[in-house]
């Protein structure tokens, strides 16, 4: 669904009329349609991507800003310096491993941790730099900047989307007992896309037959 | 595109148009910055998601030496009570106390100071804490390391066990307690007297300082321009030759206009035609060695292959670094922080991902719409304030996520947090009970 159809349903299902909406308006629509996106990517943590970063010499530290302009969160980090996935550890985890881990610098790192919301340091911090890292990371929706952009998310997800909206016309109408309830639906249900997308990531793990080499009939 | 930070500004448009009163009928744009930026400093502490490095140098520095304890409120930044109080007087030495008491006072010994970076230039103990304050945002300390070694937390009575005056022993720093001073301080044991600098910021007292300097080390600025296009020796000169205006930067190599309007070469002469401008100036090449750096660009990172640099708010995307420290014989603090209440209109709130600001909405709407008067809605208020609720936990997620990879790593994994394994015991052995998880 484009941004505008979304748009549409929720003016369907709060009775304002598409070409002439009265008290609904487009921009508030907008503005939901974005917040709904932005609370599923947070609440789901479904949207995931990678992006490259290069290390620079004597550098411990990075921010999130300079992985990705929507980056939320790092997850995974594989260097292609040793082809290997950095452990992850807190600083207290690195400071008991290795003393003076903060003056330790070479170009294979091995672990990461993170140090505030937005800020992660590898170990240890690169002494020529140029180690290329694969960053995965939780990502934020891009903003839909036009009619015809379409959501990154599944369309059973775009669905929640449209609750959100509807719900958003309610109480911004102040009809707060029925806002509630639709905020109720839609916590349940972006719970089932929790669900959903939990089961994506792990149902070929383990039960994947070209994984295991034939299905067993066994559950793991 | 995504918003990276939001603008207070337009979450009081948020709010106002939730509110259906973008005409300012029931709340002015004042009382609605107001509550946005409560939920805003409340949720960035108990969120405990934004983390920094303070460093600080040995012995520690504060903003003020205070004399009497109501000097802390006027006090604007850190600072450190020099003096004993007794008898509602404060005293520079014990034996004034002494004496003021009626006692026989003891042989005057030891010094006091006003700065403890003076313990340097002094030969004799100082009898009062090595203490340290951190300044009025940074909430709770996580982690202290001296020369790269953790100090270990500590409590003053496992100090006072040691019969002995702790505070005054001089060593090299290994732990550090919260149990005497206001929550924002810590004292450090062993106390290192010696004085270090980390960086020393050349020209800072002019505006924003370009160079640094540090024992063998000194830094400044890097720019495409290496020298001054031009000199001059009057104001409208740039713009007087040839009717246009000179490219690059110049320099006026005067001093003036002094009251008369007169420019002039050497400060003798100002002093002649008294003139407020206290610019250098010079006259030979050679003498434009003594000025290193150039009145443009800033610092804004510095990289090395020996060692990190910790630059102040380097959580912000903008602005300039305003402080740098190391972790050579100076402290190394990591610990969280929270925002602060001044913050404008035009301001962005930095300490939490732009995506996550509905939620200051929230709380600014749970708030106004549980004021009595026409807007007073209950459920409503309840309903918002159960929104905003969402996202101490959202952020505190955000701030380890490292955990979320925890259980795919490759063999070792994650140390420190495991538990250990519970004992093989024999059938036959006695339940118990305590030992089950």
């Amino acid at each position: 669904m484009t941004r505008e159809e979304i748009r549409d349903k929720i003016w369907y299902f709060v009775g304002e009329d598409a070409s002439a909406p009265a008290f609904y308006t487009k921009a508030m629509a907008d503005q939901a349609i974005q917040e709904g996106l932005e609370l599923i990517a947070e609440e789901i943590k479904t949207l995931r991507q990678q992006a490259i970063l290069v290390t620079e010499p004597g550098r411990h530290w990075y921010t999130i800003y300079e992985v990705a302009e929507n980056c939320m969160s790092p997850f995974r980090i594989w260097t292609d310096g040793t082809n290997q996935r950095l452990i992850p550890l807190t600083i207290d985890e690195v400071d008991d491993h290795y003393t003076t881990w903060l003056s330790v610098n070479s170009n294979q790192p091995q672990w990461w941790y993170p140090i505030s919301f937005d800020t992660f340091g590898i170990w240890p911090g690169a002494s020529e730099g140029g180690t290329i890292l694969r960053i995965d990371y939780l990502a934020w929706p891009e903003t839909l900047i036009d009619d015809t952009d379409e959501p990154v998310f599944q369309e059973i997800e775009q669905d929640l989307v449209i609750l959100y909206g509807e719900y958003d016309a309610l109480i911004r109408e102040w009809k707060v007992e029925r806002a509630m309830d639709l905020f109720n639906k839609f916590a349940t249900a972006y719970r089932d896309a929790q669900f959903r997308s939990e089961v994506r990531r792990y149902h070929r793990q383990f039960f994947d037959r070209s994984f295991h080499g034939g299905y067993d009939g066994r559950v793991e | 595109m995504v918003a990276m930070m939001a603008v207070l500004s337009d979450l009081i448009d948020d709010v106002l148009s939730r509110l259906q009163d973008t005409g300012m009928r029931l709340f002015g744009r004042d009382e609605v910055a107001r509550w946005l930026v409560e939920g805003y400093r409340r949720l960035t502490y108990n969120g405990r998601h934004a983390k920094t490095f303070t460093c600080f140098d040995l012995p520690p520095r504060h903003t003020a030496a205070i004399t009497f304890n109501w000097e802390r409120n006027l006090a604007s930044g850190t600072w450190r009570k020099w003096t004993h109080s007794a008898n509602r007087s404060e005293f520079t030495f014990l034996w004034e106390i002494m004496q003021r008491s009626g006692v026989s006072p003891e042989p005057a010994g030891g010094v006091s100071v006003s700065n403890l970076w003076e313990l340097a230039y002094v030969d004799s103990n100082v009898d009062t804490f090595y203490r340290f304050m951190m300044p009025k945002h940074e909430a709770n300390i996580l982690t202290i390391w001296h020369d790269e070694q953790k100090l270990s937390p500590t409590t003053s009575r496992t100090l006072d066990s040691t019969e002995d005056k702790w505070w005054q022993i001089g060593g090299e720093p290994f732990a550090y307690h919260q149990t005497l001073g206001n929550d924002n301080q810590f004292d450090v044991w062993e106390i290192d007297t010696a004085y270090h600098q980390s960086f020393e910021l050349i020209g800072g007292e002019m505006g924003i300082a370009r160079a640094w300097f540090e024992d063998d080390h000194s830094f400044h600025t890097e720019s495409m321009i290496s020298s001054w296009s031009y000199g001059y020796s009057w104001d409208g000169e740039p713009q007087a030759t040839d009717g246009e205006s000179l490219a690059g930067i110049g320099r006026k190599f005067t001093f003036g206009p002094d009251p008369d309007g007169y420019h002039y070469t050497h400060q003798w002469e100002g002093d002649v035609h008294p003139a407020q401008d206290e610019a250098a100036a010079f006259t030979n090449w050679f003498e434009a060695e003594v000025i290193t750096y150039l009145p443009c660009g800033f610092f804004r990172r510095g990289l090395s292959t020996e060692r990190q640099y910790f630059p102040s708010h380097q959580w912000s995307v903008s602005g300039l670094m305003r402080k740098s420290g190391k972790t050579d014989n100076a402290l190394l603090v990591h610990h969280t922080v929270y925002a602060d209440e001044k913050v404008d209109e035009q301001d962005t709130l930095d300490l939490i991902p732009g995506q996550l600001s509905k939620y200051l909405v929230y709380y600014a709407l749970g708030i106004l719409l549980n004021q009595q008067g026409e807007g007073y809605d209950a459920a409503l208020a309840g309903h918002y304030e159960m929104r905003a609720g969402r996202a101490v936990p959202l952020l505190r997620k955000l701030a380890m996520i490292s955990r979320m990879d925890t259980q795919y790593v490759r063999g070792g994994g994650v140390r420190g947090r495991t538990e250990p394994p519970l004992p093989s015991l024999p059938s036959n052995f006695p339940r118990a009970p305590w030992l089950r998880r």
